[in-house]
């Protein structure tokens, strides 16, 4: 309704400043040919880097730095972030990045939306943009017409930078013919007061506009043609960063709760930026002399300036914000739940599939895969590591280093959050399924709850293990936190490995028989932990208290491991493969795995 | 015709204890092959392994593929036995 509104009343005005001026029309028709262009750029970059980007963004972004380049050069090519938002909110909804790491590429992307400022100030206004647009355009729609989905991908890009510089183009014309009737210098505003009026007016023109790179350069083609001053101009600039939280609030209106909470972190990020930008005004001015006069900016370029500002106070909140971004993620994590739909369902347990034994198994399967998807989260999460590290080929040993401190992680929220739906989901489905079928599927159906269990068992260990692990990264005692420190490493190192045996990519030969190797690596570690741990308290080094800690979530970490293992045998290796069978008798047993340990072992 | 086509089946219903057998057999053979396969590659690396604690995780493989091999050379062996 109040969209509808807003639609009627900009047509209305449009129409009514129309017939009032043909400067006006010149300058709005900029403004659309320019939001057009962006439109055609996303769309050939989309189209172009055919995944490209999201490779990208699976595999670079693993530090903050990486994150902030991604973001900047991602927006710096598309000159928007939108595109750039929604993939990042698809990848946090998957679980490939978490929400402080999406903030930290949004981050970017703010500082990415300055270049269109230094294009236009640096380029756009200095040559006859208009000369280069034209043949942009004839290749463009010659690349369009192709069958090749690259060349069309290029003739978008191409056509959409032509269209960027006829809006820019046209908006300069427009102004450049405006002074002629009205001069909009005659009121500008000084102090606090103008400081404030021409803030708010950014907000607006961004907010009609639906694009702060599309508005300020409306605001710098409009401070060329000396229609606003420098000043007015900086407030513009400042609106325009608050403007473009709105349009990123409609836009997650629609978005489940990981995008508005990435929206919610872009709001706080301009608000913040902005106000310290109008507090230190002063400040920024003087700096910007200061840079400019650096960089051989010259004194009266106010359009240079201009963007300097813009870059300069992103820059700053950037730095000032930088420490925060955990917290920040965090406090939104804690504000905005999602009420309507707080707890994971299943995604492939239909009903129909229950006619069908085979598929039924299969969604079953698929549904298993989901759970332990989010038991690798848990346990991550409460042993304070992350699966955009773990899941690289870093060294466990740096990544462990990296996180000391262990977060104040709500398993019991989590287990209700994630677990139990679908877990009640999928028992549910399995009894109903073996109630009316043949013995073969309702075998594959036993294991695969089995499966489940120990994904609840492995939890359960989880949960135990929390609290002791939580005090040992407060704790002082040096040799206590390497050990535990080693805990964290060993249940990484298994959800890496099982993570490499889940993938399609890494069909191992000889499935089961490869799991011995894991179930033995276990039965070593063990062994050595609980050798460790004695001659630890025997030098004294740790407390016989924490020893028995100590040994007792070593029993767990063997626990939440071998569940592991054993779901992954049911559930990540194909059983129609032909050597299963005989694998299956070839396997070791507990007991000869045991002596391959500790030779000396004696059968009990 | 139709008695020699019966008698065919007859002997195929009987021998089809041996024939399980065989492809039992073969099954097994072809897992110890990829075993053995993967045995060697293991040594391998361990001849130009400079870590000393993955030689150590190594030769553990090692020795659970050994332990495997000698099982399933004690099934084999079985089989042959009592057949």
């Amino acid at each position: 309704m109040i969209r509808n509104s807003i639609l009627v009343l900009t047509v209305l005005l449009l129409s009514y400043g129309f017939w009032l001026s043909s400067n006006f029309k010149d300058i709005v028709a900029g403004v659309s040919i320019f939001l057009f262009g962006m439109i055609l750029l996303q769309q050939g970059f989309k189209s172009f880097t055919g995944g490209v980007l999201e490779k990208v963004l699976k595999t670079a972004t693993n530090s903050l730095t990486k994150r902030l380049c991604f973001g900047v050069v991602t927006t710096m090519m598309m000159q928007s972030s939108s595109l750039l938002s929604v993939l990042v909110i698809s990848f946090i909804s998957a679980g490939l990045l978490d929400l402080a790491a999406g903030i930290g590429i949004i981050f970017g992307a703010n500082l990415g939306t300055t270049t269109g400022a230094w294009l236009v100030a640096a380029f756009g206004l200095k040559v006859k943009i208009s000369a280069y647009a034209m043949p942009m355009l004839v290749f463009g729609v010659l690349f369009q017409i192709q069958k090749s989905r690259n060349l069309q991908g290029l003739g978008s890009i191409l056509l959409g930078v032509g269209f960027l510089f006829l809006g820019i183009h046209y908006m300069k014309e427009g102004f450049d013919a405006f002074k002629d009737t009205i001069t909009l210098s005659d009121y500008a505003m000084t102090g606090l007061y103008g400081l404030l009026v021409f803030a708010a007016l950014g907000v607006v023109m961004t907010v009609i506009i639906q694009s702060s790179g599309a508005a300020m350069v409306l605001i710098i083609t409009a401070l060329a043609a000396g229609q606003i001053s420098y000043e007015n101009s900086l407030a513009l600039a400042i609106g325009t960063n608050i403007g473009t939280t709105m349009t990123a609030i409609l836009g997650s209106l629609s978005a489940d709760i990981r995008g508005k909470r990435l929206a919610g972190a872009h709001l706080v990020f301009n608000l913040f930026t902005s106000m310290v930008a109008i507090l230190f005004i002063d400040q920024f001015i003087d700096s910007v002399d200061w840079v400019c006069k650096i960089v051989n900016i010259a004194a009266d370029d106010y359009t240079l300036k201009l963007a300097t500002f813009h870059t300069l106070f992103n820059v700053v909140g950037i730095i000032i914000m930088l420490p925060f971004i955990n917290l920040l993620a965090r406090t939104l994590e804690r504000v905005l739940i999602d009420k309507t739909g707080a707890v994971d369902e299943s995604k492939f347990l239909m009903d129909s599939a229950l006619e069908y034994p085979d598929t039924a198994v299969e969604a079953v399967r698929l549904e298993t895969v989901h759970l332990y998807d989010n038991v690798v989260h848990i346990i991550l999460k409460t042993i304070g590591l992350h699966r955009r590290d773990v899941f690289t080929n870093q060294s466990l040993t740096d990544i462990v280093k990296h996180y000391p401190k262990l977060p104040d992680y709500d398993l019991d929220d989590a287990y209700s959050t994630h677990f139990k739906g679908i877990y009640s989901a999928i028992i549910d489905f399995i009894s109903q399924a073996r109630f009316t079928w043949e013995m073969e599927q309702s075998g594959r159906l036993y294991w695969l709850r089995e499966a489940n269990l120990k994904l609840a068992e492995a939890l359960k260990g989880t949960k135990h293990l929390q609290k002791n692990l939580q005090k040992s990264s407060l704790s002082h005692n040096v040799y206590l936190k390497q050990e535990y420190d080693k805990v964290r490493y060993q249940i990484a190192a298994l959800l890496r490995d099982l993570e490499s045996a889940k993938s399609a990519e890494n069909i191992s030969e000889l499935p089961l028989l490869s799991q011995d190797m894991l179930k033995v690596q276990l039965k070593d570690q063990n062994k050595k932990m609980m050798g460790n741990i004695e001659i630890l308290i025997r030098e004294r080094k740790i407390s016989a208290e924490m020893g028995t800690s100590l040994m007792n979530d070593s029993a767990y970490v063997y626990d939440i491991q071998s569940n592991l293992i054993s779901m992954a045998g049911t559930v990540f290796i194909n059983h129609e493969t032909e050597s299963i069978g005989v694998e299956r008798e070839i396997m070791l047993t507990d007991q000869e795995l045991s002596e391959l340990v500790e030779p000396n072992i004696e059968a009990q | 015709m139709n008695k020699i086509k019966l008698l065919s089946k007859l002997q195929t219903f009987f021998d089809s204890d041996k024939a399980n057998t065989k492809v039992r057999v073969k099954e097994i053979e072809t897992v110890l092959i990829k075993l053995k396969v993967k045995q060697e590659k293991t040594k391998k690396k361990l001849a130009q392994c400079v870590n000393d604690e993955y030689k150590k995780v190594l030769l553990l493989e090692i020795d659970v593929m050994n332990a495997q091999i000698e099982k399933a050379e004690r099934f084999l062996k079985e089989i042959v036995d009592n057949n």
